[in-house]
């Protein structure tokens, strides 16, 4: 079964006839070639599909295209269009290059959304805000060290004491 | 020589300018100096970051061809049965279908899939393993059939309906119990579910044991998990009709390898077979080849004369691709009462489920190859038996069997620790291999290769805080919270080389420069996202004296490439990057050869720098790289150059020292010819209401030679550390008596996240590696195996005043409040059933 | 990637999504709503589930308003968790449900998913439930002949089932607005940030002026296939003085209920019971403090 839909994508408006089956993951990647955008799990657990959908970011794993008609979607291509036209990466990528807070670069995309979405929310995040901000996004290269310490340079903030608390429900780190 | 991390003590290292050494020599690092280190040594940003942060990596899942075809993959239900009959029909008529095939195709179309290490060639069993299963099936996940169509909607429903009838057989999930006579049996032929027996042994054990003041045992079990690189494997596969000429972009780790398998089950020339391995979202071993399907794949391009492409789903690979980590390690040790190790026995029973083409029952072949590990315990014998049940089989994953041998020896260094009431840092200190008995051969042939173990320890304790820490344990008890701090030693060998197989220690490289100055490096060695790429141009920058951005790294291309075998055992850059040195030198020579001519020097007073060469200490004598590569492409017959063989490109390859395939008098070989080591020490805190441990510091003191790149060594040591922590407490593949898998997705396969990871405090000590021209040694994988036994350690100590011992992983909180309340009722025995 | 094909619709009203439903329900086939899709899409992208309809409410404007009426709050069903994790008028006059909000899932998850989705798929790990029936929530269904409310006890049936039909929408929840001496706290168990509650337990308290118990109330996640309140404690412990004794009254009640909970793998009912035994303990804590 198939439908026609109109949505935003990267600022462009675009039109496009879609099985219903198929998810935001795949329209973008496999419709408008988008393949920046990643697919790890198809469960919404790992975050290498995060786009932002509307000013948020979401698993486009776990939306139907056919769902979104209507809406704007915004990729990390999204920021490579202007990335190519200004020469420059946006300040977060080039943290992130900076810090080599990446590997295989499989979640990065995802990552670094994230991260945008922290940042507009808390300019200023302390190490638990970042660690709590990018919990969506599986990292399995990294261990997240160089990620965060590419999120506090951006913000300038400096890592948590060094402290041995315990959280009431005694997970986490602090 | 111990070397800090500065940049400038990197000058004080010399590389043989004149003389290449001899292949397979060990090579000083005292020698002339000739790079100039702008590089070396420096934390470069990776060199492919600014792409893939853009989004503009290219996986192969991102590769897409017209009119390609979508591969769906049937898969057995079962974990051990017949297959009586398959019906293709309905899924042969459903619309967009291109093509369904099962086992009795594939036999009759292509030959089984080479072994990647053939358990046969050590005496073992095995078994031919064909792209899809001809007639039984040994796991759940076990592929039977595949469709492919139009869509990949088309391609799944299709596969949805292939009906295959099964008839049941008993289920073995258990590998003690595999080995009873009466188990049932994967493998009727072999009379037994036992793969191969392996037994190393040395000294004189049985005197040791009868001279003891203590003799210990024990019986450990590490469980069940996997990498799990966020990528799934994919593949495309174009057979070109015309041509005869098959192209595969696939996410592997060893492209050469790959194809020379391929052509052997497609009964295919070489020549006629390009493998291409795209952007690779991480590995860490389990995409070493060879997968039935991608054989699969390629066939059924063949078969339809259109391209085929397969992306795994995330269920499939935690079901079928590739599985490690599961062993039961006994041991009984002999000490003395100053804790003296003075002998060992250990029993290993790796449990590899199904026996599969790729190579991951090696690792429990390793487990017992490097026992006792970076300890002088000279009478020791080591017995494994490595056993097939009906889980999924094992592949390579990161550590390799290592963190086994690391966590068993851990575990008996604390126990003894326990037993003669020392220190756990000080047993260990007393058990090392003095620094001063290298090369040190161990009981298995395992021939260390150089290091400061006692070094490591105690500076990672002292910038632990280890002498302190008791004062706040102390404290924090007093307040009814219970932190605790462990030590660790991983000793990690790297650079695998096993006879008659592509796990192989050397490596090749092609330095090649344009008329315009740029460099092409062209390596066997592939990166899987670990940067070896970087790395590399680094060397080659340093080796040529251009700049870092003149140099453009080409990996994972069997048309371009020089024959390589890939990447694993963390053997990119010491292996691929010496190669590289190789070839980049030799270029360098004919550079200087000519600048010298034309600024009527010798080659020996020049200087080359950021792309410029001089004369040393006259800036005005000078000439740019660029105009002498182009001089020497254009103007091959004027004077500066027409006493030189043309060309500005050379392909070296590197043999690895310290290999030794040739028997000792007792038998023994050497597979392993670099041995990286960390020291490791872990703070905890155990909330002993839920048995949540929470890992708050780990610090590590890490030798892997000569480091080029800390931003590398430090990033793969960190995420190392993650992976570790992983398996330790939240992954675990677990199967029910049916042999099905209860952890099939990242819902029930929890991998941890930013909140649950620390950031590890990494020091670096450099004990240059003797075998390679810069002292570099295996980088990547280490870090993985010290969480075991450290953190394990530290929870130890953390629960002391329960008396809870720790035999079984994962570390659960359920299995973690069961040992402490086992041990409150006075049982200690902390398996946490 | 969702394995069989199905019809979508996109109702822009309540009205009308009831009316597709109804004629789903007529014709026999199997539909699913579709309220933010956090868990249903992996479900449907695993094959677990895979209806002949999916009525989409994602487009039905209105159904995420938050508004105070005298001593309720009306809540859309559509209102996503960092919605309501991030009301000013929840967090004043509720706190303990943009609490529970703010820790379901992940960002991303908080992101997509909503209210409404989340009590209507009914997991037995869900974190709102719990928090729903000690609230004495009153739900808001429309059916294809009229419109009802229905209380918490009412709706949450059995496992993973509910007591909306299959032609209904639930459009509201009404909570009572709490005093604002209330202590509130919705304490979880996961084994991973992100992951599903082991166990999840909310707590409201209010004290009197002498420090005693004037009104305590619990929820519990993961005693049971379906959130359980601790009722028997509501008038026992009323009056009673609010200490180490009087939590640990509250907590051996949580035990005694959690007598049948789902096992999982890596909590098994002993440990599961023990757990709810814990949070209760540490969830009433954290209410106390917050009453100052």
């Amino acid at each position: 079964m198939h439908t026609t839909i109109q949505l935003t994508v990267n600022n462009t408006p675009c039109e496009a006839t879609v099985d219903t089956r198929t998810l935001l993951v795949d329209f973008l990647r496999d419709q408008l070639d988008l393949t920046g955008t990643h697919l790890g799990c198809a469960t919404g657990n790992c975050g290498a599909c995060t786009v932002v959908l509307d000013g948020l970011t979401v698993k486009a794993c776990t939306i139907l295209a056919a769902d979104v008609a209507g809406s704007a979607v915004t990729t990390i291509e999204g920021w490579t269009q202007d990335t190519r036209q200004s020469g420059d990466l946006h300040p977060i990528q080039d943290a992130f290059v900076k810090h080599h807070a990446l590997q295989c670069g499989f979640c990065t995309p995802g990552m670094v959304l994230s991260v945008q979405q922290l940042l507009q929310e808390k300019p200023h995040p302390t190490e638990t805000d970042i660690r709590h901000g990018i919990a969506g996004n599986l990292c399995r290269c990294t261990g997240y060290a160089s990620i965060i310490k590419a999120v506090q340079e951006i913000a300038g903030t400096s890592s948590d004491e060094k402290q041995v608390s315990l959280s009431p429900w005694g997970r986490g780190l602090g | 020589m111990l070397l800090s991390l500065s940049a400038s003590v990197y000058h004080s290292y010399s590389i043989d300018t004149e003389n290449l050494p001899a292949l397979g020599s060990a090579h000083t690092s005292t020698e002339k100096r000739l790079l100039n280190m702008a590089y070396i040594g420096s934390a470069v940003s990776g060199i492919l970051d600014t792409k893939l942060v853009a989004g503009r990596g290219q996986y192969t899942a991102d590769v897409s061809l017209p009119d390609m075809g979508y591969m769906a993959v049937v898969r057995s239900p079962y974990a051990h049965a017949r297959i009586l009959r398959i019906d293709t029909n309905a899924a042969q008529q459903h619309p967009g279908v291109r093509i369904v095939v099962t086992g009795a195709d594939i036999k009759q179309w292509s030959k089984p899939i080479p072994h990647t290490l053939n358990p046969s060639a050590f005496g073992g069993n095995t078994t031919d393993i064909y792209c899809l299963a001809i007639d039984r099936v040994h796991y759940v996940g076990t592929p039977v059939a595949a469709v492919v169509a139009d869509t990949r909607h088309a391609a799944t429903e299709a596969a949805g309906l292939v009906e295959v009838e099964y008839a049941d057989l008993p289920v073995v999930i258990d590998a003690e119990r595999a080995l009873e006579p009466d188990s049932p049996l994967l493998y009727p032929e072999w009379e037994t579910n036992e793969l191969m027996q392996v037994r190393f042994q040395g000294g004189d054990v049985a005197r040791a044991f009868a001279a003891a003041d203590h003799v210990l045992d024990d019986t450990l079990r590490l469980h069940r998990h996997t990498a799990t690189p966020l990528e799934p494997r994919a593949a495309l596969a174009q057979y070109d009709t015309r041509a005869e000429r098959l192209t595969l972009w696939v996410s592997t780790q060893a492209p050469h390898p790959l194809r020379t398998t391929l052509a052997n089950t497609l009964q295919m020339d070489e020549n006629d077979i390009q493998v291409i391995q795209p952007q690779v979202g991480g590995a860490f071993g389990v995409k070493i080849p060879t997968y039935q399907e991608d054989p699969l794949a390629c066939l059924l391009s063949k078969r339809t004369g259109k391209p085929v492409k397969w992306i795994e789903e995330r269920a499939e690979h935690l079901m079928a691709g590739g599985h490690a980590r599961e062993q039961t390690l006994k041991f009984s040790v002999a000490c003395k009462a100053d804790g003296t190790v003075t002998g060992l026995r250990v029993r290993i029973i790796g449990d590899v489920g199904a026996l599969a083409a790729v190579a991951g029952w090696g690792m429990s072949y390793v487990a017992s190859f490097v026992v006792p590990g970076p300890y002088k315990i000279p009478n020791c014998e080591v017995d494994l038996s490595i056993v097939v049940t009906n889980k999924g089989p094992w592949n390579a994953y990161r550590g390799f069997g290592k963190e086994a041998a690391s966590f068993l020896m851990d575990r008996v260094m604390d126990r003894v620790a326990d037993t003669v009431q020392m220190d756990r840092g000080a047993v260990r200190l007393k058990n090392f291999v003095p620094k001063d008995e290298f090369p040190y051969v161990q009981i298995s042939g395992a021939t260390l290769d150089s290091g400061d173990y006692a070094r490591a320890l105690q500076d990672v304790m002292d910038k632990a805080g280890y002498h302190t820490f008791a004062e706040e344990q102390q404290r924090l008890r007093a307040q009814g919270r219970y932190i605790g701090m462990g030590v660790g030693f991983e000793l990690t060998p790297e650079g695998g080389c096993i006879p008659d197989s592509f796990i192989g220690g050397y490596e090749g490289a092609t330095v090649r420069v344009s008329p315009s100055g740029q460099v092409t490096v062209l390596t066997g060695v592939t990166s899987p996202g670990s940067g070896n790429e970087t790395g590399i141009a680094q060397i080659v920058a340093d080796a040529l004296g251009v700049p870092l951005s003149t140099v453009r790294v080409v990996q994972g291309d069997t048309q371009a490439c020089p024959y390589g075998l890939g990447n694993w055992s963390s053997r990119s850059l010491f292996m691929g990057g010496s190669a590289s040195l190789y070839a980049a030198r030799e270029v360098h020579h004919k550079v200087l050869r000519v600048a010298a001519s034309m600024l009527e020097a010798t080659p020996e007073e020049l200087d080359c720098e950021q792309g410029r060469i001089r004369v040393k200490g006259q800036a005005d004598r000078a000439v740019a790289f660029n105009d002498v590569a182009e001089y020497i492409h254009k103007r091959a017959f004027d004077h500066h150059a027409f006493d030189m063989e043309p060309g500005l490109e050379s392909t070296r390859y590197f043999r690895m020292g310290n290999i030794h395939h040739v028997p000792d008098n007792t038998g023994r070989i050497n597979t392993y010819p670099s041995y990286p080591y960390a020291a490791c020490v872990a703070v905890v805190e155990v909330d002993v209401e839920t048995g949540v441990i929470t890992l708050l510091r780990y610090v590590t003191v890490h030798d892997c030679g000569t480091v080029i790149n800390p931003l590398l060594v430090e990033g793969q040591f960190q995420g190392a550390v993650a992976q570790g922590l992983g398996g330790l407490i939240y992954e675990q593949l677990s199967y029910d008596d049916n042999g099905q898998l209860q952890t099939g997705t990242f819902m029930d396969y929890t991998l941890p996240t930013a909140v649950e990871v620390p950031s590890v405090e990494i020091h670096h000590q450099e004990v240059p590696s003797p075998f390679t021209p810069l002292g570099t040694k295996g980088a990547g994988e280490s870090g993985v195996s010290s969480p075991f036994g450290t953190i394990v350690s530290a929870v130890e100590n953390a629960l002391a005043p329960f008396g809870v011992k720790i035999h079984d992983t994962p570390l659960t909180p359920q299995r973690v409040w069961r040992m402490i309340r086992a041990a409150g009722n006075g049982n200690n025995e902390g398996t946490g059933a | 990637m969702i394995r069989a094909p199905f019809q979508l619709h996109t109702p822009p009203s309540i009205e009308e999504a009831v009316r597709l439903l109804s004629r789903c329900v007529q014709n026999g086939e199997d539909v699913k709503l579709l309220a933010g899709g956090q868990s249903l899409m992996p479900s449907m992208n695993l094959g677990l589930v895979a209806p002949a309809h999916i009525v989409s409410l994602n487009h039905i404007a209105g159904l995420d308003s938050i508004r105070q009426d005298g001593e309720t709050l009306a809540i859309g069903a559509g209102t996503t968790h960092r919605a309501l994790a991030e009301s000013e008028v929840v967090r004043a006059h509720c706190p303990i449900l943009s609490e529970t909000a703010a820790c379901i899932g992940d960002v991303q998850v908080r992101n997509r998913g909503t209210l409404g989705g989340s009590i209507g798929h009914f997991d037995p790990a869900a974190d709102y439930p719990p928090v729903l029936v000690l609230l004495d929530t009153a739900f808001q269904i429309v059916g294809p002949s009229d419109e009802r409310t229905v209380a918490a006890n009412d709706l949450f049936v059995d496992y993973m089932t509910t007591s909306l039909n299959a032609d209904e929408v639930l459009t509201e929840i009404r909570v009572p607005v709490l005093p604002p001496d209330t202590g509130t706290a919705y304490v979880k168990f996961t084994r991973v940030e992100g992951g599903f509650a082991i166990v999840g337990v909310g707590t409201c308290l209010r004290l009197n002026p002498d420090r005693t118990c004037r009104s305590i109330r619990v929820g519990l996640c993961g005693a049971a296939s379906v959130p359980v309140r601790l009722t028997s404690i509501e008038a026992t412990l009323t009056g009673k003085a609010v200490d180490n004794a009087f939590i640990e009254a509250v907590a051996a009640a949580a035990y005694e209920a959690a007598h049948d909970p789902v096992a999982e793998l890596h909590a098994d009912a002993d440990y599961k019971r023990e757990m709810v035994r814990v949070f209760t303990r540490r969830a009433v804590r954290a209410a106390l403090e917050r009453v100052a």
